[in-house]
């Protein structure tokens, strides 16, 4: 069961288009990762999922509700942390989590104390005095004491340190023990993703590159490197899904996004007669850099 | 409800610190409104004024602070508020945004009530008093958080308030203009007309108007969130309210059944409070121990604004190069003498040759040096329109002629705090201290209402209104001898009788002189010291004409 879906949804300011006919599924349970250049559309998207934006055209079902009609009750089952979000930093961490509390039946008092211990923050201290990490764990800390069925976190690492941001995703992978989360998170720090999530959407110019499991994205990923090979008298017609490909004199290197084993290192061989063909598997980084670069490529071809 | 109590108790706690200071503001303005009852200031009156000065205007940053900063804490606007993604009920925060402005309004309101009530004031005059302050502070209030509400920073705040300042100022000037090219004064006397009443009923309607669309918007932008649609609402209704000010047209103020009171009914209506009875000796008001003094009395037409002022000469130039100014009398000036004859008969005014009251308005039209040099010894024509007030004087009340002795009349006190009565030959001279003090709060509008006089200042935002209105002529009426002496104005209070001797607010001292033949002690102790005030009744569109004018000397 898919506990966010949407279709079609589209987002417009002005004349930019922030999201064009956006299609996601997001399985109930999962870690789902979506990742995107800045301006790709990740905040518009989960924007339009809390129903802090209303949509253009189009779509988007949350917990089994339109979201744009999200109402206390939903949203006692979600937890939403955000970079941007403007937190009452007047209270105290204490009188932060007492004033969150009451507003959710489902607050688990041990776990708000289980949280507080892992994230050793100091209840007497005003939230606008907090350091940034410290304020992302606050609003953390509250987001998931009452164990929302969705978590939702918008860019939580940007303006982390990396000492921070390591305590910050291990916290969330201890507590994603805890309980039967879907966490949706959307950055665009690739190792962070690739550490927390178990799904990776790719997302880029409003619209959806990829959504599949990370397992499945990694394996399905190989970069190829074919050394050694002759001269050819014309351009060699290669597969749409070997993407980011470069060449040289007597070399070619190239991302095949459709790696199915060695019906694929048959199919290089076939294609590069006399070539030495070496294949390896990629990091999430290198996979979301060469599907970048590919759809940049066929934007500016479609532009040309 | 509890999510509604656990808000409120939120924003409480949030605007602590500024409630606490409206509090304190309150308090330091009551504390000083007392001192002003009971006692002169002397010295110390100016500090005080500055000081209460400084507490007002904190008072209203104060409010403001209040208003906007609730909306604020939980804006509406925008995607990142922390509120918007909790399970909070949209309409549960919207009432609760509501009530806390409510808390806002009725803070001060509740507060003077209890003094008001500690004063001594009836229910009736409760009821208008918590009506009026409510009516007065709503619109206020319920407007900064409609603006407030398209902000999501009080920056923002602060620019959309500025634009819609400048907006409104734009439209009125256009109003404005309009009106003056399309000359919708209407021509000719129109007294009787009750334009005081029109004027008061605009901006009731006004506020009614204001107060009501401001909390329409606040809602209705927290239960849905369309944005542009309210920043477009705000500015309409501004725009609204605005063309409401000038074009509403019904009176319904207007009281023109009732019969115009006379003055024993007014004193009937004199209510004491025990601190502020006069003291023993003197004449009991509440017995109607008064000269029968018959109302209405004579109207006074006082100039207020001209236009198409045109001075031409014989060579065919014309003046002004730079416009004109209009000096109307001033509050305290706008009386005349025939005015109180009519007021005061059949009593015989015995010193008519001795009062001096300034009359009139003076048109002054600056010419340029060399303009003037040109055109001096000329003689031209003058030609123009004039836009008047029509006021009528109005009993307001009297008090026996004792030291010590104190008068209450609507919210105004008087208390006589010297006499000296010194005979030169055929003729006396009586001056009278006079302290006027007030209850605290808007109560004179309240009076104003409660009382059926016309609300000449309905809704004008002074908050001491009592002691701003220096509108007042005072008259000694000996009713058994059918005589009266008319005050005079002493030798350095210019021609301003009525002026405050600090800075316009509060306590006004005034010495009143009376200097007039065959006043003996006898006189004096059968005499009530009576007070008018002038009222707007109408208002006129006249034309002047001036045959043979010439340049006056040069002023610097």
């Amino acid at each position: 069961m898919n506990i966010i879906e949407t279709k079609q949804l589209s987002r417009r300011y002005g004349r930019t288009e922030a999201l064009n006919g956006l299609d996601l599924a997001v399985p109930e349970g999962s870690m789902f990762g979506l990742l995107g250049p800045n301006g790709a559309g990740k905040t518009t998207t989960i924007k339009l999922l809390m129903n802090l934006l209303a949509p253009t055209s189009g779509t988007a079902r949350v917990l089994g509700v339109d979201s744009r009609k999200l109402g206390p009750a939903e949203m006692a089952a979600i937890g939403y942390v955000s970079e941007n979000q403007q937190l009452p930093v007047w209270m105290t961490v204490e009188g932060f989590i007492g004033y969150c509390r009451p507003l959710y039946p489902t607050w688990d008092l041990a776990l708000e104390g289980t949280l507080l211990d892992q994230f050793e923050l100091p209840l007497d201290r005003k939230l606008k005095h907090l350091s940034r990490g410290m304020l992302m764990k606050a609003a953390l800390l509250v987001s998931m004491a009452y164990r929302p069925r969705l978590l939702v976190l918008d860019e939580p690492f940007s303006g982390l340190d990396p000492l921070t941001r390591d305590e910050f995703v291990r916290g969330l992978l201890e507590v994603s023990t805890v309980g039967e989360w879907t966490i949706l998170v959307s950055s665009h720090d690739i190792e962070e993703i690739e550490r927390l999530c178990d799904w990776i959407g790719v997302i880029d110019s409003g619209r959806l590159q990829s959504a599949e499991a990370t397992d499945s994205l990694l394996e399905r990923h190989r970069r190829v490197e074919v050394a050694g090979l002759p001269p050819s008298g014309g351009t060699r017609v290669m597969p749409g899904s070997w993407i980011d490909r470069e060449e040289s004199a007597g070399l070619v290197r190239f991302v095949d996004s459709g790696y199915a084993g060695e019906d694929a290192e048959r199919l290089y061989r076939e294609t590069f007669p006399g070539g030495a063909v070496s294949v390896r598997p990629m990091a999430l980084r290198e996979i979301f850099i060469a599907q970048a670069r590919a759809q940049r490529a066929i934007r500016k071809g479609a532009a040309a | 409800m509890s999510a509604f109590l656990h808000h409120f108790r939120k924003d409480c706690r949030r605007m602590s610190l500024p409630f606490a200071l409206l509090l304190l503001c309150l308090a330091l303005l009551l504390a000083r409104d007392f001192v002003a009852l009971d006692h002169t200031t002397g010295n110390l009156g100016p500090l005080i004024e500055i000081a209460k000065l400084s507490t007002s205007i904190i008072y209203q940053i104060v409010t403001l602070i209040l208003a906007v900063g609730v909306i604020l804490e939980d804006p509406p606007k925008g995607t990142t508020a922390f509120w918007l993604t909790r399970p909070h009920s949209r309409r549960v925060i919207a009432m609760e945004k509501l009530c806390f402005l409510a808390v806002v309004i009725l803070i001060p309101v509740l507060v003077n009530l209890v003094v008001i009530a500690c004063c001594g004031a009836g229910p009736r005059i409760l009821a208008v008093a918590a009506a009026s302050g409510i009516v007065d502070r709503t619109p206020v209030v319920l407007a900064l958080a409609a603006i407030a509400i398209t902000a999501e920073t009080f920056g923002q705040f602060a620019i959309t308030g500025i634009l819609i300042l400048i907006g409104t100022g734009i439209a009125t000037g256009i109003t404005v203009a309009l009106i003056k090219m399309h000359s919708l004064h209407t021509a000719g006397v129109t007294v009787g007309t009750s334009s005081a009443h029109l004027e008061s009923s605009r901006i009731l309607v006004v506020q009614v108007a204001v107060a009501v669309l401001s909390g329409l918007i606040v809602v209705w932008r927290y239960l849905c969130r369309h944005g542009r649609l309210s920043v477009a609402v705000v500015s309409a209704a501004a725009f609204a309210s605005m063309l409401t000010a000038v074009y509403w047209p019904w009176d319904f103020l207007s009281r023109a059944a009732d019969p115009i009171p006379q003055v024993n009914d007014v004193a009937g209506r004199f209510s004491y409070h025990p601190r502020l009875r006069p003291s023993a000796g003197g004449t009991d008001l509440l017995e109607g121990n008064m000269p029968s003094i018959s109302l209405p009395s004579g109207e006074v037409v006082v100039p207020e604004d001209a236009t198409n002022v045109t001075v031409t000469w014989p060579s065919g130039e014309s003046i002004p190069e730079a416009g004109h100014f209009l000096l109307s009398p001033s509050r305290g000036d706008r009386w005349e003498i025939g005015a109180v004859i009519a007021a005061v008969a059949p009593a015989t005014i015995l010193n008519l040759p001795h009062a001096v009251a300034r009359r009139g308005a003076s048109l002054t039209i600056p010419v340029r040096g060399r303009v003037r040099d040109r055109l001096e010894g000329e003689r031209g024509k003058l030609s123009g329109t004039v836009y008047a007030a029509i006021d009528r004087l109005e009993f307001s009340g009297g008090l026996p002629l004792s030291v010590g002795s104190r008068a209450s009349w609507g919210i105004r006190q008087v208390r006589v705090d010297s006499i000296e009565a010194s005979a030169t030959g055929a003729s006396a001279v009586v001056r009278v201290a006079l302290s006027e003090g007030f209850y605290p709060s808007n109560l004179a509008n309240a009076i104003d209402r409660s009382g059926r006089i016309f609300p000449t200042n309905f809704g004008s935002g002074y908050r001491f209104l009592g002691a701003a209105d220096s509108n007042g002529v005072f008259v000694l009426v000996n009713g058994r001898r059918n005589e009266a002496l008319l005050a005079s104005i002493l030798p350095g209070e210019g021609q301003r009788p009525d002026i405050d001797d600090v800075a316009g607010y509060a306590m006004t001292r005034r010495n009143l002189e009376f200097v007039g033949p065959g006043i003996d002690q006898a006189w004096l102790e059968g005499a009530t010291l009576v007070r008018y005030r002038l009222i707007e009744v109408g208002r006129t569109t006249g034309t002047f004409e001036a045959d043979d004018v010439g340049l006056g000397q040069p002023e610097f």
